[in-house]
């Protein structure tokens, strides 16, 4: 039900006089932090309600012990059908939840979680960072105070009206937050059901409190649910009614799972957490951004200073002068300046984040910045605001649930790491080592000691693939633990860790679509293939944007491996992979037509003969279009700026295809008769039309018409090419067309070349001074 | 001055100049200064500002100048210029602190009209400009001479005749200069000594005229084309003494096509062509240019950008030729293939690998494109060769 009062609503919420207390909190958010310390404070209460999940209840006192924040806890499931699903709900020294835990404890207060459980939710709700603030982004009533106060976006919003206001009462905190969140509320038409189903259960959680503790309460959750609960608590009605029209589920909420779903492995436990994670954030599970900043303000906050952001630029200096830009003294003054005039403009009378970042674009930038272009000073800056700290679980808290995860599935696999060196062998045919070799390959990824591959095909190079095999080193080693805790700040599952983990790979590769392909083929190898969606995503814009044809063919040459050829990792024909494969051929088909000229040769045939192959074998698989693929070879055929190599390769694309004759293919050739060019030629045409040639006497006559007409000098020019067209073929082949020579040119029997009588010095004089004979002669008319 | 016009500006121009009563005078001119055309607008921030604090030499707070350039809906403020919030927070504040502001980007983003409008709310004049070009010279820069009084009086304050740098060092105001890049390298260095020092020597004068020393309020608003960018680069020493900006284009598709239809309308109709380009003719040309311009399709695939220019204005002007086209040589109606024969022409222009782009884009993504006017689209493209 719609509650017409608002006014009466927001008194309720910001009165702290009576037995029952909301606090509302941004997740995250230095300034809640410290107003809900004082106000813990202040107020003494006899209990304090946490929004947090419920099953985490008997563990509280691991929140205790002296753990390096960031931390989360994590809430995992499995069902019966083996999908696995986790929630993090992540704490920071400036987490409000986190300052009310230590401020309780403090007060001597008890402290109860009171959201329901993920398990309980999952099936609702897609976002698996429970502190994020999606809520809060959305709607009219965020845009329309944006304008009014002259912001860009709500964080930015949340700042002026909260984060940056120096000096604020608990009060006046009160007003503000409840009366921003109410009408966020308010002003959206309906609320999704799992925020209604888990207000429920909160309700239901503090009347129990309620009837336990005598005394007042406080109740500290997200100020999206402060004015639900109050209108459940005191009118006993739901704030607005469901945005579905009926609750599928609709018994009461427990901390059960709902029905028709059966758990099988559940667990909730601390596990280590970092800035980077926090900050990298985006959709349905961001958060505040800029950790490093707001952990800057709030240890400001600690020491009670006022927010000095001279320690930030200092930072920021640092770490751009380690980039190797140069920042002079003078350009240090002009960010100082600029950040501190824009505060002021912004009207705020201390630097804040924005401010920096914009004094730094401002000042620093001397380049035109495109929209969404990364600039090394802008990447510098949002290094510093984001922050390097990483999570430590302080010594005998529960081992974090990778750990056991690890442990688990190498004893299942009979691979637990021994004191003695275990070599092992794989055949990846076969089911059983395909299952250990995608285990080890996960282990491998997250660099948990005591795991070496030492040998096994190379799928990079894919030069022998008859055999497909792995070897393994496993061996027991001191830091084993160390690095499996360490590792555990990917994820809480071994697969989820090493997706994690192969994906920050990725992000790290930002220019090569080759290298990205190579952690693909990697990623399937360690059988992420399904969870990575967001590595072939990365691929993808990878693809999209390589400017360079060799590496895009690269990256194209093991996607076609993995959609056409893989017999092991069960990628064959996979949509997402062919897809990608597809804008890869495109994308380098493109390139073709605007390549240069290339020093290497070797590479760039052998990139045209993935081009070829992918074509052959993607034409009716992938729906490539032909009449669009034989358009551009023709065109680059005939583009004069183009290699010789190229235009022979190119043409032996199009002979091999079929498309087009020998009487062309002998027409191009005499284009390139000159002795420099003719071997260049005839190794693109060699390398890609390997069959077709020797198939075909006439082109071999006209080769050998055209060398007879080359003077020595001209067929020492072309020699050395000519030599290396010819290494395109094995020596079989090339008796087998040195045969069909002979037979057009009606030689019956092939004889071995007689052995030179004298050495091979006289011979060449010998021909030089036979060769300055026939010139004179040629000169005087004698021939 | 050889003031180029944008597509923004004409807009603007017209519509608030059409809305608020200007003198007589006023309408006779073709293009009056922003600081006349708002010249109430102005006068009322000014006033509201009286007594607050603002930078020296300035007329209005910078907050009444984020509110002139951008409008402001409680202020009565009608918005002239469309672009980020921050952006433009940026561009007033360098021009508090002792940096020029350089407004670089593409061609046909409206830097120049910006600049415009900062110097009037600013310094209550837009005119102390500079044009740059090959042929400036530090005399149309700093100052020259009146060489008939040179000879009978003597180099005196009578004799020189002051130049915009001039003025706007003596007065403390804002000078704004146009297209610094096409200016050769010494002539852009002019610029060192005043930037810095805030001060311009004139060694030709005695006693205390030999040095002009800036009033506050004074500083540079210069403006570089991306495109230029390599003719003549700034030298390192005044970059530094700038603060650069780039103005990006118009960030969504929808205004872009609104403007392209408008204007296109407007011109075919000045042209006397009773002939009206279709929304789905605007989508198809709007969408083309956007696309070949970031090298990008709209759902997201690479291609090559093009080196020419594909600006705002230039899909105004395609759209208007092909409008007349259609009116002269065809049947009234406008239709794609009158697209395709003036982008070679108005666009294309003759540079071989930007056909060769075009052509490429034509085969890879206009032909897997579904509709009917796309289809005639890529059934037009004989007219690229």
């Amino acid at each position: 039900m719609f509650r017409d009062d608002h006014e009466s609503l927001l008194t309720r919420l910001c009165d702290t006089s009576t037995r029952v207390v909301y606090f509302p909190v941004r997740h995250h958010s230095p300034m809640c932090a410290a107003m809900v310390s004082r106000l813990i404070g202040d107020m003494r209460p006899a209990a304090v309600l946490i929004e947090g999940p419920s099953d985490f209840n008997p563990y509280l006192d691991e929140l205790r012990l002296n753990h390096d924040l960031p931390i989360a806890i994590y809430s995992y499931f499995g069902d019966e059908a083996g999908r696995r699903s986790g929630a993090y709900y992540p704490f920071c020294d400036y987490s409000p939840e986190w300052q009310a835990l230590q401020a309780a404890r403090a007060a001597g207060a008890p402290v109860r979680f009171i959201d329901l459980p993920w398990v309980s939710t999952a099936h609702l709700e897609s976002a698996v960072q429970r502190y994020a603030d999606a809520e809060l982004r959305r709607g009219r009533y965020v845009e329309l105070l944006c304008e009014r106060f002259g912001v860009e976006s709500f964080d930015d919003l949340w700042d002026t009206m909260v984060e940056s206001e120096p000096i604020l009462t608990v009060s006046e905190f009160l007003r503000r937050v409840h009366s921003f969140c109410t009408n966020v509320r308010l002003w959206e038409d309906s609320t999704p059901l799992s925020d209604l189903r888990r207000e429920d259960f909160m309700a239901d959680e503090v009347r129990r409190a309620l009837d336990e503790f005598d005394g007042r309460i406080l109740i500290v959750t997200g100020g999206f649910h402060s004015s639900a609960l109050v209108s459940l608590l005191d009118d006993g009605q739901r704030l607005q009614e469901p945005a579905g029209l009926t609750d599928p589920l609709a018994e009461a909420p427990s901390e059960s799972a709902p029905a028709g779903i059966a758990i099988v492995d559940r667990g909730i436990t601390l596990t280590p957490y970092t800035y980077a994670r926090l900050d990298s954030l985006t959709g349905y599970n961001a958060g505040m951004p800029n950790p490093g900043f707001y952990d800057h303000v709030w240890q400001s906050h600690l020491r009670g200073e006022p927010l000095q952001h001279q320690p930030l630029l200092a930072e920021l200096a640092n770490s751009l002068r380690k980039r190797k830009q140069v920042v002079s003294t003078a350009d240090l003054i002009a960010v100082e300046a600029s950040a501190c005039t824009l505060a002021a403009l912004r009207g705020r009378s201390h630097v804040w984040r924005r401010d920096l970042v914009d004094a730094v674009t401002s000042a620093l930038i001397k380049d035109e910045l495109e929209f969404g272009c990364e600039s090394p000073f802008l990447e510098a800056v949002h290094g510093v605001l984001r922050g390097t700290r990483r999570g430590k679980l302080a010594e005998g808290t529960r081992q974090p649930p990778l750990v056991a995860d690890i442990l688990n599935q190498l004893a299942r696999a009979g691979l637990d790491p021994q004191n003695t060196r275990t070599d092992l062998e794989l055949n990846l045919l076969d089911p059983a080592d395909l299952a250990k070799s995608r285990l080890l390959h996960r282990v491998k990824v997250l660099e948990i000691a005591g795991f070496t591959l030492t040998g096994g095909t190379d799928f990079f190079s894919r030069r022998e693939l008859v055999r497909l095999w792995e070897k393994w080193q496993v061996q027991s080693r001191y830091d084993f633990d160390a690095t499996c805790v360490e590792a555990s700040r990917y994820g809480a599952t071994l697969a989820e860790a090493a997706a994690a983990r192969l994906l920050e790979l990725a992000r790290l590769q930002q220019h090569e679509a080759k290298l990205a392909a190579e952690l693909l083929v990697a990623a399937v190898r360690a059988d992420v293939h399904e969870l990575s969606d967001e590595l072939l995503t990365q691929l993808e814009v990878l693809i999209r944007n390589a400017a360079s044809f060799l590496d895009v063919s690269g990256a194209l040459g093991h996607l076609l491996y993995l959609y056409c050829h893989d017999e092991a990792f069960g990628t064959t024909h996979s949509s997402r992979i062919g897809g990608i494969a597809l804008e890869a051929f495109y994308r380098a088909v493109w390139l073709l037509e605007s390549l240069g000229q290339t020093a290497d040769e070797v590479s760039l045939l052998a990139a045209l003969r993935v081009l070829l192959e992918t074509f052959e074998r993607g034409e009716a698989l992938l729906g490539l279009n032909r009449v669009e693929f034989l358009a551009v070879l023709q065109r680059v055929q005939q583009d004069q700026g183009k290699q010789p190599a190229v235009r022979g390769a190119v043409a032996g694309m199009l002979w091999t295809l079929g498309e087009c004759s020998s009487e062309t293919i002998l027409e191009q050739m005499l284009a390139f008769s000159d002795p420099t060019n003719l071997g260049d030629f005839l190794n693109g045409l060699f390398a890609l039309a390997r069959e077709v040639v020797q198939r075909n006497p006439d082109l071999v006559q006209a080769i050998d018409q055209l060398l007879l007409e080359f003077a020595t000098a001209d067929f020492q020019v072309a020699l050395p090419s000519l030599r290396l067209a010819f290494t395109s073929f094995t020596p079989r082949e090339k008796h087998y067309m040195l045969q069909t020579l002979f037979d057009s040119l009606g030689l019956q029997t092939l004889k071995p070349l007689e052995a030179l009588a004298v050495d091979t010095l006289t011979a060449a004089s010998a021909l030089a001074f036979e060769e300055r004979l026939f010139e004179a002669a040629q000169r005087y008319g004698l021939e | 001055m050889g003031k180029k016009r944008t597509i923004a500006d004409d807009v603007d121009a017209e519509s608030v100049g059409a809305s608020s009563e200007q003198p007589a005078r006023l309408a006779e001119l073709q293009r009056p200064a922003a600081e006349a055309l708002y010249a109430d607008e102005l006068a009322r921030l000014a006033d509201e500002d009286r007594n607050q604090p603002k930078p020296l030499g300035w007329r209005l707070t910078p907050r009444s100048v984020l509110s002139f350039v951008l409008g402001d809906a409680s202020r009565q403020i009608a918005p002239k210029f469309v672009g980020r919030r921050s952006f433009l927070e940026r561009c007033i504040v360098s021009l508090a602190t002792n940096r020029g502001l350089m407004l670089i980007g593409e061609p046909g983003t409206a830097k120049s009209y910006l600049s415009e409008l900062l110097a009037a709310a600013i310094s209550g004049d837009s005119t102390l400009t500079i044009q740059g070009s090959a042929g400036t010279t530090e005399d149309s820069i700093k100052y020259s001479w009146n060489y008939a009084l040179l000879v009978s009086d003597g180099p005196s304050d009578r004799s020189l005749v002051p130049a915009p740098l001039y003025h706007g060092l003596k007065h403390g105001r804002l000078v704004r200069f146009e297209e610094i890049t096409r200016c050769p390298l010494e002539i852009q260095d002019t610029l060192l000594s005043v930037m810095s020092d805030r001060v311009m020597s004139i060694p030709e004068l005695e006693g205390e005229g030999r040095t002009l020393f800036a009033r506050s309020g004074f500083n540079v608003i210069a403006t570089a084309n991306t495109r230029d960018r390599g003719v003549n680069e700034m030298s390192a020493a005044l970059k530094r003494r700038f603060n650069f900006e780039t103005v990006p284009g118009i960030a969504a598709i929808s205004d872009e096509m609104a403007l392209v239809g408008r204007e296109s309308a407007r011109m075919l109709q000045r042209a006397g062509v009773p002939v009206t380009v279709p929304p789905e003719i605007h989508e198809l040309l709007v969408t083309t240019f956007r696309e070949l311009r970031a090298g990008k399709t709209e759902d997201g695939k690479g291609m090559e950008p093009l080196s020419t220019v594909l600006s705002t204005a230039e899909a105004v002007s395609t759209a208007c030729a092909a409008g007349i086209h259609a009116y002269f040589y065809g049947d009234g109606t406008v239709q794609p293939v009158h697209v395709v024969h003036h982008m070679v022409g108005t666009v294309l222009k003759d540079n071989p690998d930007d056909m060769k782009k075009v052509r490429h884009y034509f085969d890879h993504v206009v032909q897997k494109r579904s509709g009917v006017l796309w289809r005639q689209f890529y059934d037009a493209r004989h007219e690229l060769e």
